[in-house]
């Protein structure tokens, strides 16, 4: 690079994300973009054999890790990584709290989504669910409703854990999930799609259901 | 009235010596308490985070073998048993992804987490990397090699599934052995990326199955090795490394403390 030139800034190229619908990882990252009012132009691989509810990411064979972020020339895989990345490009302060209590809650909850309530979710969405996967789900489920009865969102402020926890709840929804003795999750989703880009909020549905328009 | 932190991990030696009982305060305000296993990656990575910044740390012995994360005592304070669990004064924490940021918060060096936005997300890909891949791979050998031993002396090894782990985790290593080309961390500079990664080529290491898959990847056996002297990154003399266990540690069921001496 000469003395006087400058590195290309790629923070105005537009954002592409490569997902699956039903993939919890992907929705993650679509929840938040839409919270994070970005516009992601998003595409989906075709309908994999098996969609992984667990992980961060998973592979296709045609279409290597997904899901997958682009911008400019820079890419990276992985919910994790994927929403590091959103928050600091989108709209508003960061989603990280400052407080170290609050933060060691927030990522308290992106635990048990990835211990606990994917693999629970998982078995639920493949229609082989042990009664064990039940009970955890309903469990964790009836916490957050006790939580969001006390706060707005799973552990006070807006966090990284809203729009983790969210993903699981549309997936469950997709899966005829019972919420009508959960209204305080009821209630917390309609505020978040409040808070959601307009333009998002359909792309978010059709990632969920699978069909994708 | 004593919780499971203050059974086995106490702050305070028998005789009323430890921490703050000279009435003097050191930097940090509050020493920590950790519950968690020696053969578990994510309580190895709790320790090494705790002496890079400079946090005091009592850990204790959670029988994991027992069951004891499905006990009364510990669905009290944790009610999903999800683990290792720290406390510091009143408040308590589980999952190793919120002891992490807890303790990085809190302590005395800079952020663990790079603040470029880039860095960042590639250093949260490799932590990734780490926990999706590596980790039930190299889990499964701490089974098969040293946890199994420990339930049962006489258990045999299944070499089989010893194989396959191994093999699975040829492509992953190759990756990271290029990810760290010639920089002298994971990426670029200390990161958590690396408290995720020491953790678990120690325990690859330990299994006894590892040697070969480290040693043929120059650019991981050297990142590795560095970590052996090199001081905390807060500053401290302390070496972080150095309070990973040894085998014999893990079968006495022995994790280290986390000691500052040089505020």
């Amino acid at each position: 690079m000469g003395l006087f030139s400058r590195k290309k800034d790629t923070s105005s190229q537009e954002m592409e994300l490569l997902g699956v619908a039903g993939q919890i990882a992907t929705l993650k990252c679509l929840v938040l973009a839409g919270l994070k009012g970005i516009s992601l132009r998003t595409t989906f691989a075709p309908e994999s054999t098996t969609v992984d509810q667990v992980n961060s990411y998973q592979y296709l064979a045609q279409n290597g890790r997904v899901p997958t972020l682009t911008q400019g020339d820079f890419s990276v895989s992985g919910a994790r990584a994927i929403m590091t990345y959103l928050d600091i490009r989108g709209k508003g302060t960061s989603l990280t709290p400052r407080k170290a209590r609050v933060l060691g809650q927030q990522n308290y909850w992106i635990d048990i989504c990835y211990q606990l309530l994917g693999p629970a979710v998982q078995a639920i969405s493949d229609g082989n669910a042990t009664d064990e996967d039940k009970a955890t789900c309903n469990s964790i489920l009836n916490r957050l409703n006790e939580l969001l009865g006390e706060n707005l969102y799973v552990v006070g402020p807006m966090t990284f854990a809203d729009s983790n926890v969210a993903a699981y709840i549309y997936a469950l929804k997709v899966s005829n999930a019972d919420f009508s003795q959960y209204p305080n999750i009821n209630n917390w989703i309609t505020r978040l799609e409040n808070e959601m880009t307009d333009v998002l909020l359909p792309m978010l549905t059709a990632a969920a259901v699978n069909k994708v328009a | 009235m004593m919780d499971l932190f203050d059974k086995r991990a106490p702050t305070s030696d028998a005789d009323g010596e430890g921490y703050g009982s000279s009435g003097e305060m050191k930097k940090t305000q509050y020493m920590l308490q950790l519950l968690g296993t020696p053969w578990d990656p994510d309580t190895l990575k709790c320790i090494l985070a705790a002496a890079e910044q400079g946090m005091e740390l009592k850990s204790g012995y959670l029988d994991t073998l027992a069951d004891e994360q499905d006990s009364e005592e510990y669905r009290e304070l944790f009610e999903f048993g999800t683990y290792p669990s720290l406390k510091e004064s009143d408040y308590t924490l589980a999952g190793v992804t919120g002891i992490l940021a807890f303790i990085n918060a809190r302590g005395l060096g800079y952020s663990l987490t790079p603040k470029n936005i880039t860095v960042a997300a590639v250093q949260d890909f490799w932590i990734d990397v780490a926990i999706t891949e590596a980790t039930p791979n190299i889990q499964a050998l701490v089974q098969e090699k040293v946890v199994n031993q420990l339930k049962d002396p006489n258990c045999a090894v299944d070499m089989l599934v010893c194989a396959a782990a191994k093999e699975n985790l040829v492509p992953i290593l190759d990756a990271l052995d290029k990810q760290i080309g010639d920089d002298p961390y994971i990426i670029g500079k200390y990161s958590f990326a690396d408290i995720h990664w020491t953790a678990l080529i120690h325990l690859l290491l330990l299994t006894g199955e590892g040697a070969d898959l480290v040693q043929q990847r120059s650019q991981i056996n050297r990142w590795y090795s560095s970590l052996a002297t090199r001081k905390s990154n807060s500053g401290q003399s302390i070496v972080s490394f150095s309070l990973l266990p040894s085998l014999e540690d893990i079968k006495n069921k022995k994790l280290s403390y986390v000691v500052i001496d040089d505020f």
